[in-house]
């Protein structure tokens, strides 16, 4: 871990070094796929002096897939940060507060209930609004149980999103019962997360939505800080918790249902890349927040690349390309863990 | 006598079990309150009731003259520092850090600084500020939470500044068990402190389980016994031979030191 008086003159470099990687990642994200286009091509792009067919693959297909493989990238693993800090344990995942299994619930209800051949509103498709009001209807749900204690303890927020968690995951398997085969394979599809459906609607909204947090998380970095110390002590150094609590849970709801409207649920970028950068600067949110977005945005463009590659011309869900990393990379932390490394991260 | 805080008829319960019987009491400003008594007497949730961890089921409470709820929370961080029992940080702040944090509730980003340089100095905690707290033993995290407890109240005066002293300024500083895991250097160390910080206008709730700690180093004695406030004032008045029998069914007795000729607890 760098330590943190020397932090300042490795700043530069950290975010000069994390930037070229984002941009390196969006680059080959850009020129790989079903049909080769190469750097000069990109170049050409730049400039305005590509050839239509090539113009069509990287304005039509690509960029919008990158784009939002950079900013859902980046709202998970934001997310993912700020709810270990909230349950203050640096295994937690977004998923605890209800939003993942409650999104999945709505997903199936539209796709069971609802005729698909229902025209999507602003381009967003019926299937999104449904995840996208599933996720938030459950974590609003997970907050009034919670908050509905007195005081209204993490602990409570914690069993609260386990229970409707389960309840969501029963509702959504009634769901997939009732469906026939078209259904089914529609459901378990989203549930694998996947990138191609990007339209640039969908970059605007979560790159509006991933500033807006990232301002907002950043300006109470120093009360998450504090929040790590435990509930009781942040409310001794002068915290607001409760709102704190609140602001977090409502940024929490609002990326991870998007990215899960726009993407389906895509796995372990939240548990793991907030993890490691961790590891590195330490769990300082001022610094933490700006590097898990870049390195979130990195992993996903990444594991989009290879979701298109492995298998080209057909694609692997992203989902599964995230878990297939992310989970022996998680394992491979724990045994450092135990063997003391990081300092007991 | 200045009052840092006027507890009337506070009590607590949970649901229909009273943990606090009612009672009424006040911690004398720049003294050290010692609350005293055996394991389950209520120590601790009285030190949280004080805080205002937990909501009073009746009574009121004054932070220094003024109602405990007329405090926004940023001021009442400035005045009021608490170390609880436990504290459960799992994640990798460096010890620097974590003192730090105790300096939150202040803007004047150079007197944070000299403030956690002067706590650090003082609870000798150089060789270790660089260390990452969950790496660090047990002991070693009770001196870090108690340096960002002290850190959140420090005197000016005692910041290393040269400025006239500070005639508003007034803390209470809650610690519960302080003494948990720490050395008797350290010990001997953080009650020599607290005498200082007393000295400049500090007061000072600590909740201790050593009577003779309580009974050398207390100004002021409160003896909970089952959720009730049995005794209060002087250590001298207040504990007893009696007394003692009564809460833990031993008996003491009172040794004069040969060295200071101050008599001492012995049970």
């Amino acid at each position: 871990m760098i330590a943190p008086h020397k932090f300042r003159q490795w700043q530069g470099r950290i975010t000069v070094g994390s930037l070229s990687l984002l941009l390196l990642a969006m680059l080959f994200g850009l020129t790989h796929g079903a049909a080769p286009i190469s750097m000069t091509q990109v170049m050409q792009w730049v400039l305005g002096q590509a050839d239509p067919q090539t113009v069509i693959i990287l304005e039509q297909l690509r960029l919008p897939r990158v784009l939002l493989a950079l900013t859902v990238g980046a709202l998970l693993a934001c997310c993912g940060a700020v709810t270990q800090g909230l349950f203050r344990n640096p295994l937690a995942d977004p998923s605890l507060i209800g939003v993942s299994a409650g999104a999945a619930a709505g997903a199936a209800a539209v796709v069971v209930f609802l005729n698909q051949q229902t025209a999507p509103w602003l381009g967003v498709s019926m299937m999104s609004m449904g995840a996208f009001l599933g996720g938030v209807t459950a974590v609003w749900l997970v907050q009034r149980i919670a908050g509905g204690a007195r005081n209204g303890s993490v602990a409570t927020l914690l069993l609260a999103g386990i229970g409707i968690t389960f309840l969501a995951g029963s509702l959504a398997s009634l769901f997939e019962y009732m469906a026939d085969q078209h259904a089914l394979r529609q459901i378990s599809l989203w549930r694998m997360g996947g990138l191609e459906a990007a339209s640039y609607l969908g970059v605007l909204l979560s790159a509006a939505l991933l500033l807006v947090l990232l301002v907002v998380l950043l300006r109470c970095s120093e009360p998450l800080n504090a929040l790590l110390l435990g509930e009781a002590e942040a409310r001794h150094l002068g915290v607001s918790v409760t709102h704190l609590k609140r602001v977090i849970v409502v940024c929490v709801a609002a990326g991870i249902g998007v990215c899960v409207a726009l993407t389906g649920t895509i796995a372990f970028i939240g548990l793991v890349v907030p993890h490691i950068v961790r590891m590195v600067v330490g769990p300082n949110h001022r610094v933490l927040l700006p590097l898990c977005a870049c390195y979130g945005a990195i992993l996903l463009i990444v594991a989009d690349l290879v979701a298109r590659l492995v298998i080209a011309p057909t694609e692997l869900p992203v989902g599964l390309v995230t878990a297939f990393i992310g989970a022996p990379l998680f394992i491979m932390l724990l045994r450092q863990r135990q063997m003391g490394h990081w300092g007991g991260v | 006598m200045n009052k840092a805080l006027t507890a009337t008829g506070i009590s607590y319960g949970v649901k229909r079990r009273e943990l606090l019987a009612p009672m009424d009491f006040f911690l004398p400003a720049g003294q050290i309150t010692a609350v005293i008594g055996p394991n389950g007497a209520g120590k601790s949730t009285l030190i949280g009731t004080l805080a205002g961890d937990k909501p009073l089921a009746s009574g009121s409470l004054s932070l220094f003259g003024r109602p405990l709820s007329d405090w926004q929370p940023l001021e009442m961080a400035q005045h009021l520092a608490v170390l609880p029992q436990k504290s459960g940080l799992n994640f990798p702040f460096t010890v620097r850090q974590v003192i730090e944090m105790g300096r939150m509730p202040y803007g004047d980003r150079a007197l944070n600084q000299r403030v956690v340089d002067s706590v650090i100095q003082q609870l000798s905690l150089d060789a270790l500020k660089g260390a990452l707290y969950t790496m660090i033993s047990g002991g070693e995290q009770q001196r870090t939470q108690l340096a960002r407890v002290l850190a959140q109240i420090w005197p000016p005066d005692l910041s290393g500044q040269s400025s006239e002293p500070d005639a508003s300024y007034q803390a209470l500083l809650m610690l519960d068990e302080p003494m948990t895991g720490l050395d008797l250097q350290y010990q001997r160390q953080l009650l020599g402190l607290l005498k200082k910080l007393t000295a400049q206008g500090v007061s000072v709730l600590v909740a201790l389980h050593d009577l003779n700690l309580a009974y050398q180093t207390a100004d002021h004695l409160l003896v909970l016994d089952q959720g009730q406030l049995i005794a209060q004032g002087t250590p001298e008045s207040v504990l007893t031979t009696a007394l003692i029998e009564r809460l833990y069914c031993v008996t003491p007795s009172f040794v004069k030191e040969p060295r200071t000729g101050r008599s001492v607890l012995v049970v």
